[in-house]
């Protein structure tokens, strides 16, 4: 069964009582919640995937509820929370959608350490997968969400599963984070993406989610050979250029944005090692989508076997 | 009196990283947990010392010689070149001196935050 | 059999693991949960490791399970690196900076090591080297925490036994630093200086150390059975349980625990501890051990204190909860205070801590980062 099969007032119902479990591949999540604005969203965005029977094992129960503290609940607020525990500052009710997301990836972050996690937009294409490892404000996400509706399959755009032992990378094809002025621009250049309502105000901006196109969530449970490991960067009027980096320097920044890459110690090493050794490794700096797009294009259709070549001198 | 030798902590095949043809390599300190980008150069004396620990004066004879310089570097400014890297190999515990007599091994003690 | 008697699904598998390997899913998600809100999951791992059951346990619970291990396999790794480099540090001072809690007993290698989650080094240093300490100590990265106004600032200098936590701006450690056991404005008067009478080196470390058996069990349970708030309440009595258990094997260690609890003035935190480990975990030790700690308290007493510690000591889970729960945590919440504090200080300051409550917010976890 699936979220869609559920209407909305026993989806409400149901989500106020004791929780929906959703299969989040790899993982099961039960989500509970007294907003009832919050279960539309997640009808809307979880459309497509799959209910769990309740009384499977649930790898992390979390909730968003009204907050209990009575100024808080007087100013609307909601709250995260993990294990029965509270884990956030509370926030506006309104933000309930992208409280969850955010909450569900901090506890794939802190414990799911089964796989190194890297902070990295995640797409596949003819069977190799893209990495893009950045920090916030690099124009990750919008990159992810037009490639995306571009002929690349999404999994993920913020939470790459890393497979140590079989090096492969796993998604969970949840919604992509948009925030600020992504949002007006992926809405034109991706009329038939579905999105959540804006949420302004949050510590990011504005916020809001893409449900990530069907094609990808049905196809969420195949893994992914890393091929390249491009590092972008949105800079103003800057043209669209692809440029090689050494492998040392993929390395540094897969590593500095894994969650989990210091628990791993060696192993960790040594699997991001050997993901980099594999990998065409580049930086990438853009201000225009259909460019942008273009090259990676041109990335796709060349063959594998896609070692850049050394760096001569004197374009160090 | 002895003269003092370099040699590699451990074994650098699980720990050290290089790719042909580029600039840096990475190490993994397995003592302290920590990864550190580092020099080709520095990449190249533990591979060196890998297989035999050197003294300073050896050492400086491999740099001299076989390394592909675009410019041999004076002889003064090598034997810099080498300190530096010397010192900072030790202080990420990749390279070691013994005896442990020398001024390397007492910078290696200063408190650092 | 009632709740109150019925002991934890948690508490059940530590103290007898092999009960484990035939629990339903459903009983491992339970467990899990009260493993994790307890801080009890990293031990939960290392038992079923040690007991060879890891790779037959159901295949959802095993990467719990081994995210646990890794997470505090890294933490002892780090917490060497953190000592290290703070006995370097602190290296011009006298000493001796002696570790408590979790830091001595996985660099010790004590019992209660394997599997232990903690946030931060417990470090003690003789009253008079605080200042200075303090100074090196800013010098080199460390700093308060800024949230902290001038009355918490003098709540932790002043009244209790410890300077403010500092935490190390660039490695994110948390540090707190102790000159005595108890603040000094405590009601029982307590001998901290005594605490520095036999330092035990710490091998690997030149200049730090760990305090000898007796004492480093009587402040685990001066720790516990003082303490305001316990949310690792369940942990530290697990703690003081493998203390117990494997000092009790030293020749001679009972005769000279009393006579040391004596000597300090922790009489009745020791008495709390052999009593609530006995009830709760079963904890082996000589039964004549209670009548050398001077007369128990009064059976009124004694039943609220048992009511508190018991429903206080279960695992911090919502499924553990008994009724009257929260009121138990603040009984022994103005308990602890009554005991450090004089009257008139102890109402200004439940008043303000009560307010501060209200107003604020949890604070935001930390995630692992590189």
């Amino acid at each position: 069964m699936r979220l869609q099969d559920i209407d909305t007032p026993r989806l409400r119902a149901r989500m106020r009582d004791g929780g929906v479990t959703l299969r989040l591949s790899p993982f099961t999540v039960r989500v509970r919640s007294d907003i009832p604005h919050l279960a539309d969203d997640i009808a809307t965005m979880y459309r497509d995937f799959e209910l769990v029977d309740e009384r499977e094992f649930v790898d992390f129960h979390v909730a968003v509820l009204r907050s209990p503290h009575w100024l808080s609940r007087l100013q609307g607020r909601a709250e995260f929370w993990f294990d029965g525990q509270r884990s956030f500052t509370p926030l506006p009710a309104a933000q309930a959608l992208a409280m969850l997301e955010w909450g569900i990836n901090w506890c794939i972050a802190a414990h799911a350490h089964q796989y190194l996690l890297i902070h990295a937009a995640v797409l596949e294409r003819g069977g190799r997968a893209l990495l893009m490892p950045a920090p916030p404000g690099s124009g990750k996400s919008t990159l992810c969400a037009a490639l995306a509706h571009r002929g690349w399959r999404l999994l993920s755009d913020e939470l790459g599963l890393l497979d140590m032992t079989t090096g492969l990378v796993h998604g969970m094809a949840r919604p992509i984070n948009l925030k600020n002025a992504s949002i007006p621009l992926i809405r034109a250049f991706a009329p038939e993406a579905v999105f959540s309502a804006s949420m302004p105000n949050t510590s990011k901006g504005t916020v809001a989610l893409v449900r990530a196109p069907q094609a990808s969530i049905q196809a969420r449970l195949t893994p992914a050979r890393p091929a390249w490991v491009v590092l972008p960067a949105w800079r103003a009027e800057s043209p669209a250029a692809l440029m090689p980096i050494e492998r040392a320097q993929a390395f540094m920044g897969l590593a500095e944005q894994s969650f989990n890459y210091d628990v791993h110690g060696q192993a960790g090493f040594q699997a991001l090692g050997r993901l980099v050794g594999s990998c065409g490794c580049y930086r990438f700096e853009y201000s225009r989508l259909d460019e942008a797009l273009t090259h990676f294009d041109r990335l796709a259709q060349a063959a594998p076997a896609s070692a850049p070549d050394p760096l001569p001198e004197h374009a160090r | 009196m002895p003269v003092p030798v370099w040699h590699c902590r451990q074994p650098i095949q699980d720990v050290l990283l290089t790719w042909e043809g580029e600039q840096h390599a990475v190490f993994f300190d397995p003592v302290s947990g920590d990864t550190h980008l580092i020099a080709a150069l520095g990449a190249q004396l533990a591979e060196w010392l890998a297989v035999a620990p050197m003294d300073r004066d050896q050492l400086l004879h491999r740099l001299t010689h076989d390394v592909d310089w675009d410019e041999l570097p004076s002889p003064d400014a090598l034997a810099e070149l080498l300190n530096s890297h010397l010192h900072r190999l030790a202080d990420i515990h990749l390279l070691a001196e013994s005896p442990a007599t020398t001024p390397v091994e007492a910078l290696a003690e200063e408190p650092s935050a | 059999m009632s709740a109150e008697r019925r002991r934890p699904l948690l508490v059940r598998v530590l103290l007898q693991p092999a009960v484990a390997v035939g629990l339903s899913l459903t009983d491992w998600d339970l467990l899990l949960r009260q493993a994790r809100r307890s801080n009890l999951a990293g031990k939960l791992a290392e038992q079923m490791e040690r007991g060879g059951w890891l790779d037959s346990l159901p295949e959802p619970v095993r990467p719990h399970l081994r995210a646990a291990l890794l997470l505090s396999r890294r933490q002892a790794q780090m917490l060497r690196r953190e000592v290290d480099l703070l006995r370097r540090t602190l290296a011009e001072l006298p000493g001796p900076l002696i570790l408590l809690k979790g830091a001595a007993y996985v660099l010790g290698g004590h019992a209660p090591a394997p599997g232990r989650m903690f946030s931060d080094i417990d470090l003690l240093i003789p009253l008079e080297q605080l200042p200075r300490c303090e100074t090196t100590l800013l010098v080199h990265g460390w700093d308060f925490d800024e949230g902290l106004d001038a009355y918490d600032q003098r709540y932790y200098r002043d009244w209790m036994h410890e300077l403010p936590p500092l935490h190390h701006k660039r490695r994110g450690t948390s540090l707190d630093l102790h000159h005595a056991l108890l603040p000094p404005t405590a009601r029982t008067p307590l001998d901290s200086r005594a605490l520095f009478d036999a330092p035990r080196a710490l091998p690997g470390f030149p200049g730090v150390f760990e305090l000898p058996p007796e004492d480093m069990l009587l402040h685990s349970a001066a720790h516990l059975f003082h303490e305001g708030e316990l949310p690792n309440g369940l942990r530290d009595l697990f703690d003081l349980d493998a203390l117990l258990r494997e000092f009790g094997a030293i020749e001679g260690f009972w005769p000279r625990l009393t006579a040391r609890a004596r000597r300090i003035g922790l009489t009745r935190p020791l008495w709390l501890a052999l009593r609530y480990t006995r009830m709760l975990l079963d904890t082996p030790w000589p039964d004549a051990l209670l009548e050398e700690l001077g007369p128990p308290p009064g059976t009124l007493a004694l039943r609220l204190l048992d009511a508190c510690y018991r429903r206080a000591l279960r695992p911090a889970h919502d499924s553990c909860r008994l009724p009257g729960h929260e009121l138990a945590e603040a009984a022994l919440y103005v308990r602890s205070h009554w005991l450090r504090m004089p009257f008139g200080l102890l109402a200004r300051h439940l008043l303000r801590k009560a307010w501060t409550r209200m107003t604020a917010t949890p604070e935001v976890p930390k995630v692992d980062t590189p």
